[in-house]
């Protein structure tokens, strides 16, 4: 295999220098960090490295500083005079690193002629090492240096060192570099202000290094004013929120009706996840690893909060000043008395002959008089509803300066209180079509002189005596002739049904696109694509000599789909996997009900 | 080998001191028409010294170019000719005399502009999405191994795998409707456990035939599996 050197392309020498950086785990692989020319020091370079150590490291990985070993540039095609390589004889035994790289450079040119390594042996002899091959892949610093490694196969900084707790598996070598990168932060950061200058002229100031150089934060009034504001702010939103936090944790929730009644209030569901959400947005920091290294979770909750109150402030300024919220209320009962109107019209059609079909016309009859009756209830039922929901709605309005998907989530429960009439009829029809159903199905048994052991689930041959086989088949008969009435019962009202849950998952695929949009990744993405990297890509520059293979090594950019995948925020309420098409017609022609598939489990649909 | 550069090596060492080759091809992606246009012509002088014509196995023309850097690195390419201009005006030509009549027919002006933007934004997706110009495959000694796909617009999807994950390269026998075809593909080994997590295959688009796979497999298990030939030498004299 060959060994593999990182070399930032803007630290290319003019003059012979010598190279600072670290090996990549167990692997050949080295990372120069920058270039160092001469003269130095060494006891000053020692303790330079010692300063510009990164503090957290990973257990799993040393990404310390050090000498790695030199660059010879020569003006011309010459090859070196012996008084350079004695020098990098004498510099390998004063640094005494663990390996020596030697790379010789002509002036002007950006590839090396040639680029030798060797490696410390017990006795301490550096011994060139057996492939002379080495691939010398030429990075972009300032890109490497900024951007957050977020490539598919490598899980976050924490699992990863969770990952790595037997020893024998390492991350992959790319996750390497961008620790490492990362880890060795405080060499690019910009020299210190003034006031720290005479501190820091003891240590090594004299050490001359070429490499990408930070500009620093930039000095803006307004950051340093939100950074000072950002404590106070979370205290007080601490604060207000263990005044809320009983109304949450209150025991009287856990009485019996309640939790599951609270589960299918959607509003009640909505709440609590803003208020989760909000706790963590107020909690303390947990400092644990560096921050370009953890996903900007709280970034997105709070831009995705500030765009649900965004647009539920402007829903509001929208609805209350033009006074559409009462003309709504008016027209509910209008409405109401329409959809009776035409469900009661529907069902005398049903009663007839509907579409010219010759129903059972006792059974069909029976049929309409229940529903009709059940559409009386329906309609004393809404006008008993009517005045309590002008103001429920006027004041829950309110409730969209805490989001708009709050607003969404009421929306959804208030129709399925009104709609309780059509989930009746459903389940009326399920009922009776399902009953028919099982009916007729152990009845075909019976006529095969088959049937149903239960014991060992299966179906069984068995002998029946005439009486039963004639009372079978007499029923069977009867109940396969007055299947048609009820079947087109149950198509009907089960039309009904699947029109009220599609408008209901119109308005929770809403509520799921509100809460889980990572606003931040995404505009960081689309305004500056290098800072997440999704991953690598090589290109092969011209080979100036056997051994050495010059590549170009670019960070791309992760893809939009990429971030939403990694960043979808998690919600408590509204998550839904559209059915399986061919299930659901399973389900519907079964007789079973149709759950509303819009509650449960989290994350990307 | 390092003295003689060809044009295009020398372009690729000059975006080297740049560093800015992506950047330029990003700069190219948004831009479509422009970028459809230069592959257009780019499409006439494919012809590189080193590249064979082959076919697919459908029957279609390929160029099927090798560029070999001493047992370190090995790239394949192979392109297919370019879109024709012509038959890109023939298509938008035909719309247009079919919905010019309906459009003058029916008195509905609209119907010729949508009919025109739709036309326009179809090009635009099947040059950016759909039409594929070139597809390589690179092979780093100890590095890894990278698969590309060039669109006709210029836009380049790119995927890098990591030699640690790379199991093995292998032509594979699939059936494809109511053909059996060759296919080669990179099997990714599962790191935390064993056992293969994809099997990605190459040449998707162009689909070559078994004897330029062949080549190619040769080529890629040369990098992948030989050891450079071995020679100590110590440092201290």
């Amino acid at each position: 295999m060959a060994a593999k050197v990182y070399f930032p392309s803007c630290c290319l020498p003019a003059q012979s220098a010598v190279l600072l950086g670290c090996k990549l785990g167990r692997r050949d692989s080295f990372l120069v960090l920058a270039t160092m020319s001469f003269p130095f020091t060494p006891n000053r370079v020692k303790s330079f490295l010692a300063s510009v150590a990164p503090r957290d490291t990973p257990p799993w990985c040393d990404f310390r500083p050090e000498v790695l070993g030199i660059c010879n540039v020569s003006a011309d095609w010459r090859v070196l005079d012996d008084e350079s390589s004695l020098t990098a004889h004498s510099l390998c035994k004063i640094f005494n690193g663990e390996a020596w790289l030697e790379v010789e450079l002509h002036a002007g040119s950006t590839s090396p002629s040639s680029c030798n390594i060797y490696r410390r042996d017990t006795n301490g002899h550096y011994n060139l090492r057996s492939p002379r091959t080495v691939v010398f892949a030429h990075y972009n610093q300032r890109e490497a240096v900024t951007v957050r490694w977020l490539a598919e196969d490598s899980s976050d900084f924490t699992s990863m060192e969770e990952q790595t707790a037997d020893v024998t598996k390492e991350p992959s070598e790319m996750a390497l570099f961008f620790t490492a990168l990362s880890c060795n932060e405080q060499i690019f950061l910009p020299p210190p202000c003034e006031d720290d200058l005479e501190e820091k002229q003891s240590t090594g100031s004299s050490v001359c290094l070429r490499h990408w150089q930070d500009a620093g934060p930039e000095g803006s009034i307004v950051v340093e004013l939100g950074k000072a504001a950002c404590r106070p702010i979370r205290r007080v939103g601490a604060w207000f929120l263990a005044l809320v936090a009983p109304l949450f944790i209150c025991r009287l929730w856990t009485i019996a009706p309640l939790p599951w009644i609270g589960d299918c209030l959607s509003t009640w569901l909505q709440l609590h996840h803003q208020h989760d959400r909000l706790r963590v947005v107020f909690s303390p920091p947990v400092v644990k690893v560096p921050p370009r290294l953890t996903p900007p979770r709280c970034a997105d909750m709070i831009c995705s909060m500030l765009l649900d109150s965004l647009l539920g402030l402007l829903l509001i300024s929208h609805i209350y000043p033009h006074g559409h919220l009462e003309a709504a209320t008016d027209a509910l009962p209008v409405f109401t008395q329409a959809v009776a109107g035409h469900l009661q019209e529907l069902l005398q059609w049903l009663m007839g002959a509907p579409a010219g079909l010759k129903l059972n016309s006792t059974l069909a009859c029976t049929l309409g008089r229940f529903f009709l009756y059940h559409i009386h209830l329906w309609l004393s039922y809404v006008s008993m509803l009517v005045p309590y929901v002008g103001p429920v709605l006027w004041y829950g309005g309110l409730l969209a300066t805490l989001g708009v998907s709050l607003l969404l989530s009421m929306l959804i429960d208030i129709t399925s209180l009104l709609t309780v009439h059509v989930y009746c009829f459903y389940v009326y029809a399920a009922r009776l079509y399902r009953l028919q159903v099982c009916g007729l199905s152990s009845l075909w048994r019976l006529f095969r002189g088959k049937k149903w052991n239960v014991l060992r689930h299966r179906v069984d041959s068995c002998q029946y005596d005439v009486d039963q086989l004639f009372l079978g088949t007499l029923l069977f008969t009867i109940l396969l002739f007055l299947l048609p009435t009820t079947a087109l019962f149950y198509l009907v009202f089960t039309l009904l049904r699947l029109m009220v849950i599609g408008g209901q998952v119109v308005l929770s695929r809403t509520i799921w696109l509100i809460n889980g949009l990572p606003v931040f990744s995404l505009v960081q993405r689309l305004l500056c694509g290098y800072n997440l990297a999704g991953g690598v890509e090589f290109e092969v520059l011209t080979q100036t000599s056997k051994s050495i293979l010059n590549v170009s090594m670019q960070i791309q950019p992760l893809s939009v789909w990429a971030v939403l995948r990694r960043f979808w925020l998690p919600s408590r309420v509204m998550v839904h996997r559209s059915p399986n098409p061919t299930q659901l017609v399973a389900t519907i022609l079964s007789g079973e009900l149709v759950q509303p598939w819009y509650r449960g489990g989290s994350g990307w649909g | 080998m390092g003295a003689v550069l060809t044009g295009r090596e020398r372009n690729y060492h000059y975006n080297c001191a740049l560093g800015s080759t992506r950047a330029a091809n990003r700069q190219l992606a948004w831009t479509p028409i422009l970028g459809s246009f230069g592959t257009l012509r780019r499409g006439r002088r494919m012809e590189e010294p080193g590249a064979t014509r082959m076919a697919s196995c459908r029957g279609d023309p390929l160029v099927f170019s090798e560029r070999k850097q001493h047992g370190l690195s090995i790239e394949y390419t192979l392109s297919s000719p370019g879109v024709s201009l012509s038959s890109l005006l023939c298509c938008t030509l035909a719309v247009w005399t079919v919905t010019y009549p309906v459009s003058t027919y029916a008195q509905a002006p609209a119907l010729l502009a949508s009919a025109t933007v739709i036309v326009m934004l179809g090009i635009l997706v099947y040059l950016h999405w759909i039409r594929v110009q070139h597809e390589s495959i690179l092979v780093i000694s100890g590095t890894g191994v990278q698969l590309s796909t060039c669109f006709a617009s210029g836009r380049c999807d790119t995927h890098f795998i990591e030699m640690d994950v790379v199991q093995d390269i292998v032509i594979n026998e699939g059936i494809h409707r109511q053909a059996v075809i060759y296919y080669l593909c990179v099997l990714v080994r599962n790191n935390q456990k064993n056992g293969l997590k994809a099997i990605l295959p190459v040449f998707l688009a162009a689909r070559p035939r078994l004897d330029c796979l062949r080549k190619v497999y040769r080529g890629c298990q040369e990098i992948l599996h030989t050891e450079p030939n071995i020679s100590t030498c110590v440092m201290d004299r």
